[in-house]
């Protein structure tokens, strides 16, 4: 019982400050034993990239072409009477050892009563698409299976399913190497398998700096922690077909980390993200632009009420 | 390509690098680069043990920073316009300028004495030292040239 009839500096109050921080303790090493079992029964494998990573990299990643996709959103400003938001997609594209690069934006105004989430989804997905020839890698910054959209509405889900499962198969079909990079992943499907509830990224957080472990696959997606930096380690996803040659494409994945700033995060997803961001000053452009023509919320309201929209 | 971040009273920002002094078209607008400005570029970030090279072949669009430019609204083309966020910026032509300029075929600079007021005596030698090539030796603006040397020798001291 942690509630009792007495100041919190009291007798009784240290007693119970003291059983809670050892029953914490307790437990904390009870899943400390459990995560240690588990990851010494599944198999990790190293990278070994040299004392200088950089230089390992460029190595790696000479005459590859990688493309990170990443988008931002404008949700529709309401308080300004302003009933559409905006989506904005931007597809980085890098000639890794020749110096090329550029970088195509693929956007799309979102209706006030769109998912804009869902959109903005789709719209990656689809850029990531028309990338596939079968020659690139392409990275995104999130999951390929979207789970959580299992708990949305039908037609949001579907939304998100559809776009997904699209992704996956032309990937499969054009054979284009396809990374789904989870920076921070609160997944639980390996704690699962082994019966408790815990983040994956708690149960693997033990294993070594460059190490990633084997595939695990479920249905036609695969993924795998891989841990390039003293953080936790991050998961990566990819299409089954991928899973045979993993080794030789996590190398890939590992060296675009090593490209980035922060070592743990891929630089083509890093600097597709810094093109894809909609700065403030641009939603203010957006809103001096298009506020003059601003309606009243609720008429909008009463409108989309009477015709159903 | 450059294009208008930015607008506030007369001037407009512009993202892109220009020269200080040129003449540009910021949508039907004519404006003066007063300023030119860059920010540090990303490659710090990134370099670790690579070098200048490695980085042009690898991570070649960290070398690029981010320029703006500040530019000094002249006028509208057509009438009072004022340039719009997004709009590309362009140098301006000799047309454009020989049209902005002449008003019942002769020589107008509306904006001469607010810009002489306003901005660095350098843009405006440079405005009308552009007006001197579109208008073939004209003898006003031979004077205000002159004038504006004047005034420099004169802050100067000499």
């Amino acid at each position: 019982m942690l509630e009792f009839g007495d100041k919190v500096v009291s007798q009784e109050g240290i007693l119970k400050f003291k059983m809670f921080v050892k029953d914490f303790k307790r437990e904390l090493e009870e899943k400390k034993r459990i995560c240690n079992d588990i990851l010494s029964s599944i198999n990790i494998k190293k990278i070994k990239t040299g004392k200088n990573k950089k230089k390992w990299a460029i190595k790696v990643l000479d005459g590859i072409t990688a493309i990170g996709v990443d988008g931002s959103q404008i949700q529709p400003l309401r308080e300004f009477g302003i009933p559409a938001g905006a989506v904005q997609v931007a597809s980085f594209r890098v000639e890794h050892g020749k110096g090329l690069w550029n970088v195509r934006y693929t956007s799309k105004i979102v209706r006030l009563e769109e998912n804009i989430d869902a959109t903005r989804y789709a719209l990656e997905m689809s850029s990531l698409c028309s990338n596939m020839d079968g020659k690139s890698y392409l990275f995104y910054d999130g999951g390929l299976s979207p789970t959580f959209a299992r708990e949305m509405s039908r037609e949001v889900g579907e939304k998100y399913e559809r776009a997904a499962v699209n992704a996956v198969k032309r990937s499969e079909m054009t054979k284009t190497p396809f990374i789904g990079y989870i920076d921070r992943s609160y997944a639980k499907d390996v704690a699962r398998a082994y019966g408790i509830e815990l983040y994956d990224s708690f149960i693997l957080a033990e294993m070594e700096v460059m190490s990633y472990t084997e595939p695990f696959q479920s249905g036609n997606i695969c993924y795998s922690y891989v841990r390039f930096s003293p953080s936790l380690p991050s998961r990566v996803e990819f299409p089954a077909w991928m899973k045979k040659e993993f080794d030789r494409f996590v190398e890939v994945v590992c060296a675009e980390c090593m490209l980035g700033s922060t070592y743990s995060y891929p630089y083509v997803l890093e600097r597709a993200h810094s093109y894809a961001v909609i700065t403030e000053n641009e939603k203010k452009a957006i809103l001096e632009a298009v506020g003059g023509i601003s309606l009243s919320f609720k008429w909008i309201s009463k409108l989309s009420h009477t015709f159903g929209r | 390509m450059c294009r208008v971040v930015g607008v506030s009273d007369r001037y407009i920002e512009v993202e892109g690098k220009l020269r200080v002094g040129e003449i540009v078209k910021a949508g039907r607008c004519l404006a003066v680069v007063v300023s030119v400005s860059g920010e540090k570029p990303e490659y710090i970030k990134y370099a670790g043990e690579l070098n200048k090279k490695e980085i042009e072949a690898y991570l070649p669009d960290v070398l690029n920073s981010r320029v703006t430019s500040k530019c000094y609204i002249l006028g509208g083309l057509e009438e009072n316009l004022c340039p719009e966020i997004g709009e590309e910026v362009l140098p301006a032509s000799d047309e454009d300028l020989k049209d902005y300029h002449t008003k019942n075929g002769e020589l107008t600079i509306p904006y001469f004495y607010q810009m002489l007021k306003t901005c660095d005596i350098e843009i405006s030698k440079s405005v009308i030292k552009r007006l001197i090539k579109i208008f073939d030796k004209n003898e006003i603006l031979e004077a205000l040239l002159r004038e504006l040397d004047y005034m420099t020798m004169r802050s100067m001291g000499l």
